[in-house]
C-alpha cells in the first residue's frame, strides 16, 4: 500500500492532557529526546502508572522507554533494555535498532503521536531515540488476564467448554484455532474516542454476502461515542430497529457459536474488554437454536427445539391465558379443574390479574436479586423466595396455589430459551398481554399476539426479514428451523442470508 | 421528524385502544363471584315451574388452600330453588337471592320431573335452556321417577355432587347418552320421538352406610314431547339394541334348573322397511356375539357342537324376545323412539310422504314387525370345562 505523505500538524493548543487522542493525529514525533520527553511528561501528568525510563544506549545517544506499568511483561522489557544498554551493538538509528539490536518479535516504527499513544496505552512499549523523529513500538504486552474458562451463560452438556474472556486477542485466537482458513477475516476497527476500543469484525470471505458486510462496516464506522465498554454499546448502535423489544443481534460467549455463525455466512463482532461477541443477522428462529443442537444427534435436537417452541408460547401466554380464561371464559375449563381453582381462589382478596401481577413481579424480583447478589447471598434469596412465595403466600391466602403453579411454569418455560436476550423480551411482553387479557379476555390476547406477530414480520435484522426463512419462505432453509436435519442432509448454507457460496458439502450418496 | 412519527404511532394505537373499550362487552367476572350451576332440576308445581339448581361451595370442598374451614360434615354444595311461569323467570328470581352470578356454562345434567314430563311435555322447557349461549348443548338430560328436586338433592357417597354422580351414570354403560342436542333433533322431526333415561333415587339402608344413590331404571318414552310410557329391564335392553347404542351386558338363563350367565359382547341390528302389496312392515334382524361368563352346570361339555348350538338358540331367543318387548312397549305408548318412520322415509321417500307421514301417529301402533335374531357363541372364558367338576 503506498503510504500517503501526511501533512504534519502541530500540537493542539492549551494543556496537552486535555485533548482526546484523535487530536494528535498527524502530529509528528519530535527529533530530540528532550522535546519528546517534555511532551510525554505533559501528556501523562499525574499519571502514576506511566513509566518514562531514560537511559543511554551503549556508546550511543540518549534514549527513553515508555510503557504502562502492569500492562507489559517486565522480564521482556528488562531483556530489551539489556540489549540496548549493555550489549555492544553500535546501532544508533531506529532502523538499526529494530533490525539488529532488539530481540523483540513485534517491533514497528511510528512517526505520529496518535499511533504512539494508542499503542502505548494498549500495552506496547515505546522507545524514543535522541536525534530520531521515529519511535519504536515494542509489542511486549503482558499483565494479568483471566484464563479461558467455561462460559457461564451458555453451558452445554456436550460441546467445547472454552469461552471468550475479556482479552480480544485471546478471543480471536480461539476463533482462528477453530477455522484454519485464510478465508477467515478479522477486520479491525477502533471505536470510542477516549477508550479507543479495539473491535474486530470477523467473517468468511467468499461466503458472506458482501452487501451485508458493507452494511455492517458502515454502521460500525458511523459510531461516534467516547467509550465502548461492552458489546452492548455496539449492539444498540448497529441494530435495525432501536425501538423494537426484540433483539436483532445475537450475543454469545462461545467461540464455537461464532465459528458456526460465520460459516453460515453471518458476521461476528468481537469487542475488546468483554467476553460477549455479537452475531448478525439474528432472526426469530435463532432464538430456538442452541449450540448443543448441532452436537447432539438430530432427533434429540429436533425434539428439544419443539420443546423450546412450546415453552416460548407458555412463557409468553400462560399467565395471560389463565387470567382470560378464569375471568371471562370459565366454561372453557373442565368442571373439576374449575372447582379446584375456585376452591383455591375462594379466600383470595385480589382479582386474578392483580394476583398474577403480584406473583410475576415477585418472581422477576427474585430472579433479579438472584442474578445481582453475591453468589453466597444468592442462595439465601432463593430459599427465601421459595418459602415466602411458594409456601407462605399461599397459606396466608394472599395468592392462590393455582397462580403459583402458573407463574412457576412461566418461569421455567422462559428459562428454556437458549438466548438470554430473547427470553428477556418474551418476559417483558408477558405484562402487556396480561393487562390485555384482564381487560378483553381471549380477544385481548389475540389482539396482543397479532400485534406481536405483525411487528415480528415487519422488522428486519441487517436487511434480513426477522422471521426468515419461514416468512418469506425459503423451503430449503427449513432444515434448520423447526427441525435440525442430520448433518449429512444439510448440504447447503442458509440461502436467506444471501450467501454467495451456498454449497456446504457434496450431497452424500 | 423522528419524534412526530413516534407520536403518530402512539396516537393511532391509543385511538384503536379506545375503540375496543367502546364495544362494551365488559363481562369480566372473577371466579369468586360466580356460582357455577352443575345441574338443575325442573319440576311442575301447581301451574308454575319450579327450578332447582345445584351449586358447589368451593369453601367447603376441603381444599388445603385459603385457610378454608374444613369439610367438617358440611355438604360441599347447596341447592337453591324458585318457581316461575317460565324457566328463565324462575332463574332470574333465583338470581336475586344469590350474592354470586349464576353461571350455566358448566351445567352437565338437566333433570325433568315426571309430572312435568307427563302433563306439560319436555318441549316446554327447551326454549328456556337452549336460548342463552351459556348453556351447553352437550348437557345430559334425564327424567326422574318422582320429583326431580329430590334426585338433585341425593346424598351420594361416591362422588362429591349428585350432579357428578348423575353425569357419570348417564354416560356409563347403564344408560344411553342423550344430550340436549340429540333431543332437539328428535323433537322436531316427524317419524321419530325422543326417549330419555329414567332415573330414580334409592336409599342404601345398611347400618352405618346410609346413603342415597341414583340409578337408571330404564327409559322414558315420549310422544310429541309428552311422556307416555316407560321401558324397563329386558325391554330397555331391546330398546338399546334397536337404537344402535348397544353396550356389553350380561344375560342369565335358567337352563333346565342350572343357571347360565352369558355376556352379550357385540350386537348388530338391521332394520329393513319392507313394502309388500302396498303395505309397509319392518323386518328386523339382530346378530349378537356371546361368551359364557358363568355356568352352574358342571357337566356341560363345550366341545360338543350340539351343546353350543343349544346355548346359541337360547340366547338368540332371548334377544328376539327383548326386541319384541321393546317394540310392543313403544307401540303401546305410541312412541316411535327408534325412528322407524325415518327408516321408512329413507327407503321409500315418495310413498312415505304420500301415505304415511301425516297419519304416522295412528299407523305406528298398528305396524307389523318381523323380528329374527341369531347368536354366535364364540368364547367360553379361560377354561372350557367347569373347574369344580369331579373327575370321572
Amino acid at each position: 500500500m503506498p503510504t500517503k505523505a501526511k501533512k504534519a500538524k502541530s500540537l493542539p493548543e492549551g494543556r496537552l492532557d486535555h485533548h482526546s487522542i484523535d487530536q494528535f493525529e498527524d502530529v509528528p514525533i519530535r527529533s530530540t529526546i528532550d522535546e519528546n520527553n517534555k511532551i510525554m511528561e505533559e501528556l501523562f501528568k499525574d499519571s502514576s502508572d506511566i513509566v518514562l525510563r531514560k537511559f543511554e544506549i551503549e556508546n550511543g545517544p540518549k534514549a527513553m522507554l515508555c510503557y504502562v506499568d502492569g500492562m507489559v511483561t517486565t522480564s521482556a522489557v528488562d531483556d530489551a533494555l539489556k540489549a540496548l544498554m549493555i550489549l555492544e551493538g553500535n546501532a544508533f538509528t531506529v532502523d538499526q535498532i529494530t533490525e539488529q539490536t532488539l530481540p523483540v518479535a513485534q517491533a514497528s516504527k511510528i512517526q505520529f503521536f496518535k499511533e504512539l499513544l494508542t499503542n502505548l496505552l494498549s500495552g506496547d512499549s515505546v522507545l524514543f531515540v535522541d536525534g530520531q523523529d521515529t519511535a519504536v513500538c515494542l509489542g511486549l504486552r503482558g499483565g494479568i488476564r483471566r484464563s479461558v474458562a467455561e462460559p457461564e451463560t451458555e453451558t452445554v452438556v456436550r460441546g467445547p467448554r472454552e469461552g471468550f474472556n475479556e482479552h480480544l486477542r485471546t478471543n480471536t485466537s480461539l476463533v482462528r484455532s477453530k477455522i484454519k482458513s485464510p478465508r477467515l477475516k478479522m477486520k479491525s476497527f477502533v471505536i470510542g474516542t477516549e477508550t479507543q476500543t479495539n473491535v474486530i469484525l470477523t467473517y468468511m470471505a467468499g461466503i458472506v454476502d458482501p452487501r451485508l458486510l458493507e452494511e455492517v462496516e458502515n454502521r460500525l464506522s458511523d459510531i461516534r461515542i467516547d467509550g465502548v465498554l461492552e458489546s452492548g454499546y455496539i449492539e444498540e448502535f448497529i441494530q435495525d430497529q432501536g425501538y423494537s423489544p426484540f433483539p436483532q443481534v445475537q450475543t454469545t460467549e462461545r467461540p464455537d457459536t461464532v465459528a458456526a455463525a460465520i460459516l453460515e455466512g453471518r458476521v461476528a463482532i468481537m469487542v475488546d474488554g468483554t467476553p460477549f461477541a455479537l452475531i448478525a443477522p439474528f432472526g426469530f428462529w435463532q432464538w430456538l437454536q442452541a449450540s448443543e443442537d448441532y452436537y447432539e444427534r438430530f432427533m434429540a435436537s429436533t425434539l428439544l427445539r419443539w420443546l423450546r417452541l412450546i415453552s416460548l408460547f407458555f412463557a409468553l401466554l400462560s399467565p395471560a391465558l389463565y387470567i382470560a380464561v378464569s375471568t371471562y371464559h370459565p366454561e372453557m375449563i373442565p368442571t373439576n379443574l374449575l372447582l379446584s381453582i375456585a376452591a383455591s381462589r375462594e379466600a383470595i382478596p385480589f382479582p386474578a390479574v392483580v394476583e398474577a401481577l403480584i406473583m410475576e413481579l415477585a418472581f422477576e424480583a427474585l430472579r433479579e436479586a438472584g442474578v445481582r447478589l453475591p453468589r453466597i447471598v444468592g442462595q439465601a434469596v432463593s430459599i427465601l423466595g421459595a418459602l415466602v412465595v411458594g409456601q407462605a403466600a399461599v397459606q396466608a391466602g394472599i395468592v392462590s396455589a393455582a397462580m403459583v403453579i402458573v407463574v412457576s411454569m412461566t418461569g421455567i418455560a422462559s428459562f428454556t430459551l437458549p438466548r438470554y436476550n430473547a427470553s428477556i423480551s418474551i418476559r417483558m411482553l408477558r405484562f402487556p398481554l396480561m393487562l390485555l387479557a384482564s381487560v378483553f379476555g381471549l380477544l385481548g390476547i389475540m389482539i396482543g399476539v397479532m400485534v406481536i406477530v405483525g411487528h415480528l414480520s415487519k422488522i428486519t435484522t441487517f436487511g434480513v426479514p426477522y422471521l426468515a426463512p419461514v416468512t418469506p419462505l425459503e423451503v430449503s432453509d427449513l432444515k434448520d428451523v423447526m427441525v435440525r436435519a442430520p448433518w449429512w442432509k444439510m448440504n447447503k448454507r442458509p440461502k436467506y442470508l444471501g450467501n454467495r457460496n451456498v454449497r456446504r458439502q457434496r450431497p452424500q450418496s | 421528524m423522528k419524534m412526530s412519527k413516534v407520536w403518530r404511532v402512539l396516537s393511532i394505537s391509543m385511538c384503536m385502544g379506545m375503540l375496543l373499550i367502546l364495544t362494551g362487552c365488559w363481562d369480566r367476572r372473577e371466579i369468586n363471584d360466580v356460582a357455577f350451576v352443575l345441574a338443575s332440576a325442573i319440576d311442575k308445581e301447581g301451574d308454575s315451574i319450579r327450578v332447582s339448581v345445584l351449586i358447589p361451595l368451593p369453601g367447603n370442598m376441603g381444599s388445603s388452600a385459603g385457610g378454608g374451614g374444613g369439610s367438617g360434615g358440611q355438604k360441599p354444595f347447596t341447592i337453591k330453588t324458585e318457581t316461575g311461569n317460565t324457566v328463565r323467570e324462575a332463574v332470574s328470581k333465583l338470581q336475586f337471592q344469590l350474592p354470586r352470578h349464576l353461571f350455566f356454562g358448566h351445567r352437565r345434567v338437566i333433570i325433568i320431573g315426571e309430572q312435568l314430563a307427563r302433563e306439560e311435555g319436555v318441549d316446554t322447557i327447551f326454549d328456556g335452556v337452549t336460548r342463552t349461549p351459556e348453556n351447553r348443548l352437550t348437557a345430559f338430560i334425564a327424567i326422574s321417577d318422582g320429583k326431580a328436586q329430590d334426585v338433585l338433592n341425593a346424598d351420594t357417597r361416591l362422588e362429591r355432587f349428585s350432579a357428578e354422580s348423575m353425569r357419570e351414570l348417564l354416560q356409563s354403560e347403564a344408560s344411553v347418552r342423550i344430550s340436549l342436542k340429540d333431543v332437539v333433533g328428535k323433537i322436531i322431526s316427524i317419524g321419530e320421538d325422543a326417549f330419555f333415561p329414567y332415573i330414580e333415587k334409592v336409599k342404601t339402608k345398611i347400618k352405618g352406610q346410609e346413603s342415597e344413590d341414583i340409578l337408571i331404571e330404564g327409559f322414558v318414552l315420549t310422544h310429541n314431547g309428552k311422556m307416555t310410557g316407560t321401558v324397563k329391564g329386558n325391554a330397555a335392553i331391546g330398546l338399546r339394541l334397536l337404537n344402535h347404542s348397544f353396550r356389553k351386558y350380561d344375560e342369565t338363563f335358567n337352563d333346565a334348573g342350572n343357571f347360565l350367565t352369558v355376556a352379550i359382547t357385540e350386537a348388530d341390528i338391521k332394520i329393513k322397511p319392507v313394502m309388500k302389496n302396498g303395505e309397509l312392515s319392518f323386518r328386523i334382524h339382530s346378530m349378537v356375539k356371546a361368551s359364557v361368563n358363568e355356568d352352574l352346570d358342571p357337566n356341560r361339555n363345550y366341545d360338543d357342537y350340539e351343546t353350543r348350538k343349544q346355548i346359541e338358540q337360547i340366547v338368540s331367543q332371548r334377544v328376539e324376545d327383548n326386541i319384541k318387548l321393546a317394540i310392543k312397549k313403544m307401540q303401546q305408548s305410541n312412541s316411535d323412539a327408534i325412528g322407524f318412520g325415518l327408516h321408512a322415509y329413507r327407503a321409500y321417500p315418495q310413498i312415505w310422504t304420500k301415505q304415511y307421514r301425516k297419519d304416522w301417529e295412528t299407523i305406528f301402533p298398528e305396524m307389523k314387525f318381523e323380528v329374527t335374531a341369531k347368536a354366535n357363541l364364540y368364547r367360553f372364558g379361560m377354561s372350557s370345562e367347569n373347574l369344580g367338576r369331579k373327575d370321572q
